[in-house]
Parts: C-alpha cells; structure tokens; sequence
C-alpha cells in the first residue's frame, strides 16, 4: 500500500469514528425501563389519594381497553410540564390512572387542586412498593396497560405530543394490537 | 462597626432563608423516606459474613436512577430502596444469581456491572480477544515482512 493510500485509510475511518461520537452526542437515547413491557401490571391494593377510605386494585385496568399509568410527585417539575398535555388526553377521553411517587399527601393534593386534576382516579403509594414492583425509576413515567392488565409500552421523560404520536398512539389507535 | 452589623444581619438572613427551605423540603416527601433511610442504615444481619456478602452484591449493582453510582454508593431514593431489598433477600438467603436476576428482570441488563455472558453480550466479551489475535496477527505478519526485506537486501 502507497502511502496516500493508507493515509486516506486513515482519515477516513478517523471521520468515520468522529461521525459516530457526534450522531451519539445528540441522539438522547430513551431511557425508559423496557425490562417489563409485556409483563403484567404487578398486583396491588391502594388508597385513592383524594379519597383515602377507597382502596384501588390491578382489575381497574379491566373496565376499558386502555389505561395511562402516568407516575407523579409534586416536588417534581418536568411533570407540571407535561400537565397541560396530560389534560388534553383526559378531554379526548383517555383513561388517566395517577400514580403519587414520593409524595406528602397534603402537598400531592395541593397539587392537584392547584393545576387541575387530569386523572379519574389517583393512587397513593405511601410506601412506593407498587413503584418497586414496577421498575420506576423516576418521575414522570407514562406506562400503557391494556384491558388485561399487561403493561405495553412505557415512557420516561416528560410526555408531550410528538412522544405520544411515535409511542403511543399506534397503541390506542388500533394500529398495533 | 454599621457595616459589620448589617454583615451579621445578612448572614443571619442568609442561615435563616436556607433552614427554612430545607425544613420544607423535608415535609414535601413522604414521611416514609427517612424511615426507610434509618431502616438501611440500621440494618442488622445474622452474621458478618452475610454483610460483608450482601455489601459485595450491592456493590455489584448499578443504580437504575443515577447510572455511574452502584447500589451501595448512591442516596438517591431508588438506591436505598434497592439496597434495602437487596440486604433483606440475602438475609433470607436468597443466592447471589437470583437477587441478580430479580434485578435484571425489573430494570434490564445494564444494572449489572459484569454482564453476564449470553447471546446479545457474546461479541462485547470475546471482541477484546479477537483484537489481541488480531494485534499478533500483525505484528507476526510485520515481524515476518521485515524480515524477508533484511534478507532480500
């Protein structure tokens, strides 16, 4: 091999290498907890946040054909971010379970009364079991649960139309069974 | 003697502003938070051994949350739950391969820090291996081309 030869070889594979680093430098990856896609939604029985002397089980998800599990926590602020768009969903009709993460109940509630309350019914998990039994990781997660309790795609990361169209909506409507 | 007062006064101002936001930090979590972070601390095992066994795996694990701390390093919330769980089940004896299964089924592969050998990790353990033979290759092969040089000339 001549020596321009090997020298073209050289930057080019070197160009090559510093494309890659550069496309993975702005490609965020999705960091969303894929581990349990497919599994079913773990048992669980636990207060209304609202309503304390109501307990909520996993049949919940079998009275619609889709339930949103969106996780939460008013300390948090990406999930005042995705508020707004979470009460566009519930206007269109979705289901909207509402999983407290971390929370004082006082200031959850508060919360709630604040901004608006996007969710039919929201769970108070005081002890997070049901989020360890779930693989959260952080807040806000979304997490699609069909009408037989499986959980089928999930979501990390605030929640907003363009994520929604790419992940969820072939879901709900009808174009992924 | 005025400046150092109003100095004094800010500071107290400062301290003030400062306890008073933590104090409300703390109300904002659950109260179960700092039980649970004595409950970790405090944990008592049957024997050293069990400890120092169940401190060694969770040492082994990568916290889900905050990815470039391991299970036992981090404070993160998640960590502490996970460290706790992880000590409960080596005290009921649970083995090493199945805490680490229990793990990798709830969050996926990546919270282990040694991944395990299997099909979708085959190439990230045996590429280090096939560079070492491809680095004797050519250095034999350049050794071998000199050599013939030497001799030609």
């Amino acid at each position: 091999m001549s020596k321009k030869v090997k020298l073209s070889l050289l930057l080019l594979l070197l160009s090559g290498f510093l494309i890659t680093l550069l496309v993975s430098l702005m490609v965020e990856p999705d960091k969303s907890n894929q581990a349990l896609k497919g599994a079913s939604f773990p048992e669980f029985t636990l207060p209304r946040l609202q309503k304390p002397e109501l307990q909520v089980s996993q049949r919940i998800f079998n009275q619609q054909s889709w339930t949103i599990v969106n996780v939460w926590a008013s300390w948090c602020a990406v999930c005042l971010k995705e508020h707004d768009f979470l009460q566009q969903l519930a206007q269109q009709g979705l289901f909207i379970v509402g999983l407290n993460y971390r929370d004082g109940i006082t200031s959850a509630a508060q919360y709630l009364a604040d901004n608006g309350n996007p969710y039919q019914v929201t769970l108070y998990d005081a002890d997070s079991r049901l989020s360890m039994g779930l693989g959260v990781i952080g807040t806000p997660e979304t997490i699609l649960v069909d009408s037989k309790g499986v959980i089928r795609q999930r979501h990390l990361g605030e929640l907003n139309q363009s994520v929604w169209q790419a992940k969820f909506a072939p879901y709900t409507q009808g174009s992924i069974q | 003697m005025n400046s150092r007062n109003l100095i004094g006064a800010l500071w107290l101002l400062i301290v003030g502003l400062f306890s008073f936001n933590s104090a409300a930090q703390e109300a904002l979590f659950s109260p179960a938070e700092s039980e649970k972070v004595s409950k970790v601390e405090l944990f008592k095992f049957d024997s050293a051994t069990q400890q120092a066994r169940a401190i060694a795996l969770a040492k082994e694990l990568r916290c889900p949350q905050c990815q470039n701390q391991n299970l036992l390093e981090s404070n993160s919330p998640i960590a502490q739950d996970l460290r706790l769980m992880v000590y409960q089940r080596v005290k009921a004896g649970e083995s090493e391969f199945d805490i680490k299964q229990y793990m990798v089924k709830q969050y996926g592969e990546f919270v282990l820090y040694r991944p395990q050998v299997g099909e979708n990790t085959l190439l990230l353990w045996l590429l280090p291996f096939l560079f070492v033979v491809l680095f004797i290759y050519s250095v034999y092969s350049s050794v071998r081309a000199g050599k013939n040089r030497d001799l030609g000339s």
